[in-house]
This record gives structure tokens, sequence and C-alpha cells, in this order.
């Protein structure tokens, strides 16, 4: 059997000593005028998880996504047309982001100080790692199409459905992050799409993973699409994403945790995508898990839901729902785990 | 309820929903004390002197139920789970921006070893010249939704656990003299597919319990809560309404016999309302409910407004209260029974 990799995905936790210096000068702003001063103090936090990821043995993470009080915000202020309104409830979390209000026609603002590939590659340069190691372990996060519009309020009749906006959104604003990811050497771009999960999904099927084949189809192979769904677990699209998608660059991350009753509802026969990631270390419960309650669960998902190419194990949601301390001890079982795993895996052959 | 059948209140009284800014010096006070620089007797002191400023200060614009303030609570939530046993705080979480709470998590069985409040509403009770004082609770569901359960087989195992501390809670305040106390729900309406069962938990807090109850849920979903009114075992509702910019009043119709607690003013916002705003709307919601089954507050805690902004807003929803009262006058309506 193949070897089986750890990976992380998404916002970390904000560290107090960020919060603080946060305070002074808002991270939200980081985008053109931050100063050198603020660069350096988020590169110190991400070079101190950089380096744990790399001890820790993770096969690929995010940046940590510290520079962003949530994830609509930064790529939201990069587009035209969109204001941004106050803060609303993150699906079921007590987590507030800034609602972004879209009130015409959207598409990327001019100057590349927006794109929020360059935010990051600016914030990595200021930290004091050795980024020809890393780049092409680092993901940018990005929210998904359809989580960007059902998140946001739209107040124009421009768009009367969420595929127009999806269209948009994806070639006048994920493009142009992909086109600067590529410059700067990225190979993994995260594209956060808990509405997908959503069992109560409001979006045809079909028609909202043929819009991202598409998509897919004109983008350069190199770079890596990790389509990373969570809260809930809607097997209809998962179905549709295993029917549609066969491309060997695009890696879907379900989580079969936050609603488990999920994983067994409606059809009996076994899924299989290109390549998977599992969600199977709970990111909204402090609660270690032991070792052979997620064998057990990984047993069970694997029956239903399997991949031709890469497995990946990771949490089921971004981290940052946790206390610092403890998303770091989950990091730490998650990479354990792993290794235990390929090792029996290999010992069986 | 029959306990208070001997006060007698003006016809829409004015009331908080609980928390008021502290005031700057408690703030440097608490800060002096993290830093081990006094010790917990002056800390004491402080809050009490804190609450006497605050329950004065809402008397002063007109008040007729003031609460204390939570001048001692830093987090609702945070507050009840470091008084009872089996929770444990690894650390913070962040809820927006930069503001994080400490969010608890359920790491053994949970269990009152000795009340919570009581202290804290003996010293309001003592303090203010009014007959009554409004005293606040966190319901069981939202200590539940806003803990990690590490140690319960589910969420409605652990939250009636709560639910039962909350209710000996209640019930130990009810026998110190304690005439009407609110439960605060922000959460219950979080997780529409819990609010079936949640119902039933905010209900056990209510069992044994003969004074006055309120429910305080805000920033929610109203019209998935108003599915449940008829089921709610509560003299009052308190919900927040300029928030939304008066939407969503034609559920009160579904009130039955219970109070509302009509939020009319803003805790977000800065600005201060215009007198003639908040009448109309207190008018409005007229339409829909008796007069007499009306109390006035502002939407939610005025914690996170300026002190002189929190104060001038009570003064304009008092203002406005009393001029709709001299219409009442004449219809007849001129008190009401707690
Ligand atoms: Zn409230």
């Amino acid at each position: 059997m193949k070897t089986i990799r750890a990976i992380q995905f998404g916002p970390m936790p904000r560290p107090r000593v960020l919060a603080k210096i946060y305070r002074r000068e808002p991270a939200d702003v980081v985008i053109e005028s931050s100063s050198d001063t603020l660069l350096k103090n988020i590169g110190k936090v991400i070079k101190k998880y950089i380096d744990l990821m790399n001890k820790y043995g993770f096969h690929r993470f995010s940046d940590g996504a510290y520079w962003s009080d949530d994830i609509l915000t930064p790529i939201a202020r990069g587009i035209d047309n969109i204001s941004i309104n106050g803060l609303v409830r993150f699906y079921d979390n007590n987590f507030f982001y800034r609602q972004p209000v879209v009130e015409g026609k959207i598409k990327s603002k001019t100057p590349s100080g927006r794109v929020v590939a360059n935010l990051v590659s600016r914030i990595l340069k200021s930290a004091d790692i050795d980024l020809s190691k890393n780049i092409d372990k680092i993901s940018i996060t990005v929210p998904g199409p359809f989580t960007f519009y059902y998140r946001s309020l739209i107040s124009t009749s421009y768009y009367s459905n969420p595929y127009s906006f999806a269209k948009d959104y994806m070639y006048n604003v994920l493009l142009r992050e992909i086109e600067y990811m590529e410059k700067q050497n990225f190979r993994w771009i995260d594209i956060h799409e808990p509405e997908l999960a959503k069992r109560s999904l409001d979006i045809e099927e079909n028609k909202a993973i043929n819009l991202l084949k598409d998509f897919i189809s004109v983008l350069n192979k190199e770079i890596n699409i990790f389509i990373i769904m969570y809260f809930d677990l809607n097997l209809k699209i998962l179905e549709a994403l295993s029917r549609h998608i066969e491309e060997n660059n695009v890696y879907i991350h379900i989580d079969p945790i936050s609603k488990p009753e999920a994983l067994y509802y409606r059809k009996r026969k076994q899924l299989k995508v290109t390549n998977l990631s599992i969600g199977v270390f709970d990111s909204r419960n402090t609660k270690l898990e032991k070792y052979i309650d997620i064998s057990r669960k990984l047993r069970s998902v694997l029956n239903r839901v399997t991949a031709d190419n890469e497995i990946y194990l990771s949490h089921n949601a971004p981290l940052e729902f946790l206390p610092e301390v403890i998303a770091y001890r989950k990091l730490r079982i998650i990479s354990r785990y792993t290794d235990k795993l390929n090792l029996r895996l290999k010992n069986r052959e | 309820m029959d306990a208070n059948r001997d006060i007698k209140l003006p016809i829409l009284p004015t009331t908080v929903i609980g928390s008021y800014p502290r005031p700057r010096w408690l703030r440097k006070t608490i800060k002096l004390y993290r830093q081990g620089r006094i010790g917990e007797k002056d800390l004491n002191e402080a809050f009490n002197d804190a609450v006497t400023s605050v329950v004065r200060e809402q008397e002063i614009v007109g008040i007729d139920i003031p609460s204390d303030g939570e001048m001692r609570r830093d987090e609702m939530v945070e507050y009840f789970a470091e008084r009872i046993e089996g929770f444990k705080f690894y650390g913070p979480v962040r809820v927006w921006g930069n503001n994080f709470f400490n969010k608890p998590a359920v790491v053994g069985e949970i269990k009152r070893t000795k009340s919570i409040t009581v202290d804290e509403f003996l010293y309001l009770n003592e303090v203010t010249t009014r007959d009554v004082v409004k005293f606040t609770i966190t319901g069981p569901y939202t200590i539940a939704d806003w803990s990690y359960n590490e140690y319960y087989r589910d969420k409605i195992e652990l939250a009636s656990k709560i639910a039962s501390i909350i209710n000996q809670e209640v019930r130990e305040l009810q026998d110190n003299g304690a005439k009407f106390i609110q439960i605060d729900e922000p959460a219950l309406t979080t997780h529409p597919e819990e609010v079936e069962w949640a119902v039933d938990i905010v209900n056990e807090v209510t069992k044994g319990v003969h004074i006055k109850l309120g429910l305080h849920v805000c920033y929610s979903d109203y019209i998935t809560l108003s599915k449940y009114f008829d089921r709610l075992k509560y003299d009052q509702l308190a919900l927040e309404f300029a928030n939304r910019g008066f939407r969503d009043l034609d559920i009160l119709k579904k009130l039955n016999d219970i109070e509302i607690g009509l939020g009319v003013i803003d805790v977000h916002n800065r600005s201060v309302e215009e007198e003639s705003r908040v009448e109309r709307a207190i008018e409005k919601a007229m339409k829909y409910v008796r007069p007499e089954k009306i109390y006035i507050n502002p939407d939610c805690g005025l914690k996170l407004l300026p002190r002189e902004i929190a104060r001038r807003k009570l003064q304009v929803m008092v203002s406005a209260t009393r001029r709709l009262r001299g219409v009442l006058a004449k219809k007849g309506y001129s008190y009401i029974v707690l």
C-alpha cells in the first residue's frame, strides 16, 4: 500500500503577542501599506510555526494565515465592487467574520499588492526561513466561489445565482491569485468550501462541479488545487466530484467528524476520488484523540470514500477554533499517528 | 409571579439586559490585580464600589429595574465555568478580530460545589434603592455550546447537567430574595437542528422557581425561535430589535401570555438614538402586544460602549418611554405588577 501523508491547512490560532501588535497596526491593512516591523513580527511567528511543521514531518501546510482576521476579508478587499460590512457568525461557530457586500460585477483591483499570494510571499520573505526548501509545501488560503457567494450579502441584481458569480470569481479573482503563485513558485492553493459540505445545499451539484472542472482545465497542472470542505459532509457533492474531476492535481478534503451521521446517509456504494484528504482529527474539540478511535473512524470512512492516488490525513476544519497549545498538540498527534500507520502498512506488506 | 404581586411598576417598566461599561478606574484596578500589585481584598472593594456607582447611575437616569452591570464578570460563560467544578481552561480562542475568549473545556464530571452568584446578588439587592433588580445568569445551552466537551457522551448530556446546576443556582437566589432573574441564551438558535431539545434544556432551569424569569436571546434567528414560544416556560422574553431595524416585530403576535423585553437601543453602534425613533418602535410593538406586557430595555448588554454613551442611550430610552406613559395614562394604563 502507498504511503499516507499528514497535512495541515487553514488559519492557525493567533498568538496573543500578534494580537497585541495588530491592535496597533491592523492585520487587514497588511496588503500594501504595512510597515517592515509588522511584516517582521508576523515573520517571527511564521518561522516558529513552519519549523515545527517541518519537524513533525508534514507533507504540506498553509502559511498559518496569520495575516487575516478571517479568510474572506483580505481577498474581498482586493476585489472591485465589494465593500465590507459588519460582523456575522461563521457557520455555527462562536466566531465572526466581516461580511463582504457584493455591489456589482466583480473583478480584481489593479495593483498586484492586493493579491493574497503576494501578501503571503511578502511575509514569508520577511521571515527567517529557507524559502527554496519550503515554498512547494506552503499553501495559499482562499475562500471558494460558493462559500464566498453564500457568506456575502449580494446587493446587486447583477448576480441572480451562485453560478454566474462563481464563474466571475474563479476567472477574475482566483485565476489572478494562481498566476501570481506560479511566478513565486507556490504549488498549493487551498480553496475553502465549507458551503459545498452542507447537506442542506442550495446548489445543483453537477452544475457547480462542472464549473469547477472547466476552471481547473485551464490551469497550469503544476499547481495543486485543494478543495476543502468542512463543518458537514455532502455525499452528493462528493459523488459529483468523483464523477467529473479526474485531474491528478486536484485534492478533495472531507470532514467526517462534524456531522458523523452524514457519512452513512444515502448511497451504500463506495465513492472514489483522485486524491483524498480525510479530516479525522477534530479541530473543534480540545480532546486529544486516541489512536484506536482514529483507526476505527478511518476504516469506516474508507469504506465509503477512497482515492485512486494519494490519501492524506488531517484535521477536519481549520485549527483556529482551538487554543494554540491544543492546536499544536493535535498536529503532533496527526504526525505521530500517520507515522505509526505507515509503519503498520509497511510491515503488513 | 405570585410572590411578586405586591411590587408595583409604572407601565412600560424600563430595565437593562445586564452588563454595563466598567468604570475606567475599575479596569485599571483589575490590571493592577492581575499584575499582582494589589490583593483580592482591594479588588473586591473596587468591584463593590463599581456596582454601587453603576446601579446609582442607572437609577439617576430613571431605570426602574437596574442590574449590577455584571461588573465582576469578564465574560458570561467564562465566569460560570470558572466557578463550576469539571471545567478547565487551555487558553484563549479568537471570536473576531483581536478579541479572544477563554473557551472552557469540560474535562470531568461537572459539579456545583458552592453557590456561584448569591453574594453578587445580595450586594446588588442591598445597594439599590429600587423595589426590584434584574439579576442575570448565563443559560445552560449557551455554556454547553461555548465549551469543548471532552467528558460527556454528547452535548445534550452536558447541557442537561449544566441545566440542573443553573436550576440549583436560581432556586438559591430565589430563597435569598431575588424577584426577577434573566437567563441569557445568545446561542439558542445557533444550531437550528438542536433547538428542539435546547428548549427543553432551558425549561429545566425553571423547575421549582416561582419568581419572575426572563429569557434573553440576541443576534439570533427569531423566526426559528418563534416556533417554540408556546413551549417556553418563561414569563418574559428579552429580544433585540434595534439592531435589526425593528424588522421581525410581527413574531410578537405569537407570544401569547409571555411578556416582551423590547430591545430598543442598538448596543453595537455608538451614535445615540433619536428619542422619536425609540417612541415609534415601542408604538409599533404595541400593535402586536398589549402595553401591560411590554418592558423596555436595550438590545443587549451595554459593556462594549463607552460609559458616557451607554448612559446617554439609557436616558433617551427612559424619556421616550415616559412620553408614551403620558399617552397611555389617558387611556387608563398607569401601573402594572411585576
Ligand atoms: Zn445579548
